[in-house]
């Protein structure tokens, strides 16, 4: 748990004018900032990756007024270098704390874990239902093919739809991150 | 994105970096949406290889302990595989309305016409296995398996100038016995399907425009040479590429040797490496 940090609205309104001058592109970077944050946590191994990843967007909003003032450059970077103070920090506290218990290894070749994704199957079946048809054909012909044929099918598959490798893969992820809280409601409900 | 920058992507994901490279991939990641993409794109692969069985014993256990170490990660890459095999099953049934029923009434349906199938399926299988059979007696008759020559002539074709055509389906980093210490040699399980393998051999130093690989198994009156190659620069330094056929790999202990040509056209010992692969 962190101290609370507390900022007004006024700051937020001005952080996410730091972050662009059109308010809904403004948006749509925080939410890039704060998704690349949970990445970040998640990468380094830290169980609270969404807690601190709030955390620095506190701390950095807090602080807006003076960073308007003195810092030049990238905010991303800025938040960047906000979360690697956080994860020493975090890493300090882990030290003191009993150590958390160990994640069991995925392997899908055990029955535990056969049974574990029997029960996600059936989730996302049923969630491939509740996205609309475009998003459901564009995610079967994502992920369809053995590897070599796979990489053969989203170059197609980019071109077909007139854009870049990346910007496909993100209009994926996009559909992923629905798909993936379709299915923890779902596997929640079900255990 | 050039191999090095992707090499080091994945050992950032499988956390084998240093802070200082870390550091790098972090800020790039935060500053450039060009790599950004590109480390996502990284690790949907190493997702993907690790659920296709496709990783070395080493990766595939840094996989586990450290890229599998939050409950986050460990879900996704579980609905990744549920993905596959579900986009897999509903992509090969689109012809079919039901594509898109779920598993259980899929594995009803499926168990339902399992006795109708079951002949036909014993049928082509036998008729597959006759086919193999005598393919595998002609050509065991007429060439006794690959020769000497066969295998060097592949050995250079893999490694040639157009070898960035044939991509690897597995890959691993040797470092040399002289800096990884005499300890157990590093492990190499290939996934059947695998059709090529790539071999990075760290260099100690590197003191030479060229190099020299040789490759020695067990039963081998002598080893296999792979000439002209020429280091690049990875995130673990100086290396060399070399890429072997899946089927060249049998299970043993593989020791391999690289050497440096001298201006004077001579070889002069550089490094030793040595690897094992498992069935």
């Amino acid at each position: 748990m962190f101290r609370e940090l507390t900022f007004n609205q006024t700051q937020f309104d001005l952080m996410l004018k730091w972050l662009g001058d059109d308010r809904d592109a403004a948006g749509k970077k925080y939410e890039e900032i704060r998704e690349n944050l949970i990445r970040l946590f998640t990468w380094r191994g830290c169980y609270n990756a969404e807690e601190l990843s709030d955390e620095v967007i506190n701390r950095v909003t807090v602080k807006i007024e003076n960073l308007l003032a003195h810092y030049e450059g990238d905010p991303a970077r800025y938040f960047y270098g906000v979360a690697k103070k956080l994860l020493l920090e975090n890493q300090r506290k882990q030290r003191l704390q009993t150590p958390l218990p160990e994640v069991a290894a995925y392997d899908p070749g055990t029955p535990e874990e056969h049974s574990a994704l029997e029960l996600i199957y059936e989730c996302l079946a049923a969630c491939m239902k509740e996205l609309k048809p475009a998003e459901s054909s564009l995610i079967v012909s994502y992920y369809a093919g053995e590897k070599q044929e796979k990489i053969r099918g989203r170059k197609g598959l980019a071109r077909q739809s007139g854009v870049a490798p990346n910007t496909l893969r993100v209009r994926v992820y996009r559909i992923r991150e629905t798909l993936e809280k379709c299915i923890k409601r779902c596997v929640n409900q079900r255990k | 994105m050039d191999d090095t920058q992707k090499l080091l992507m994945r050992r950032y994901l499988l956390g084998a970096v240093d802070e200082g490279e870390r550091e790098q991939v972090e800020e790039r990641f935060f500053s450039d949406p060009e790599y950004h993409a590109e480390l996502l794109g990284a690790e949907e692969d190493l997702v993907g290889d690790y659920l296709e069985s496709n990783l070395s014993a080493e990766d595939r256990n840094l996989f586990r302990t450290h890229y599998l170490a939050t409950p986050q990660k460990l879900q996704s890459v579980q609905v990744t595989a549920a993905l596959l095999k579900y986009c897999s099953t509903a992509e090969a049934e689109t012809t079919r309305p039901e594509a898109f029923t779920d598993f259980k009434s899929q594995s009803k349906a499926r168990q339902s016409s399992g006795r109708n199938w079951r002949f036909a399926y014993a049928a082509v299988a036998i008729a597959a296995l006759i086919i193999v059979s005598v393919t595998v007696a002609l050509i065991l008759r007429k060439q006794g398996g690959p020769t000497e020559s066969d295998i060097s002539r592949e050995l250079r074709e893999l490694n040639g100038p157009q070898s960035a055509s044939k991509t690897a389906g597995a890959s691993i980093i040797l470092l040399p016995v002289s800096l990884r210490g005499e300890g157990e040699s590093p492990n190499l399980s290939l996934r059947p399907g695998t059709e090529v393998v790539q071999l990075i051999l760290v260099l100690p130093r590197d003191d030479y425009p060229a190099y020299t690989i040789t490759i020695q198994r067990d039963n081998d009156a002598k080893p296999y040479t792979v000439d002209d190659l020429h280091p690049t620069n990875t995130a673990a330094g100086k290396a060399l590429s070399l890429k072997l056929p899946a089927w060249f790999m049998r299970p043993q202990e593989y020791a391999l040797e690289a050497k440096g040509l001298t201006p004077d056209s001579a070889l002069k010992n550089v490094a030793e490496y040595t690897l094992k692969v498992h069935p």
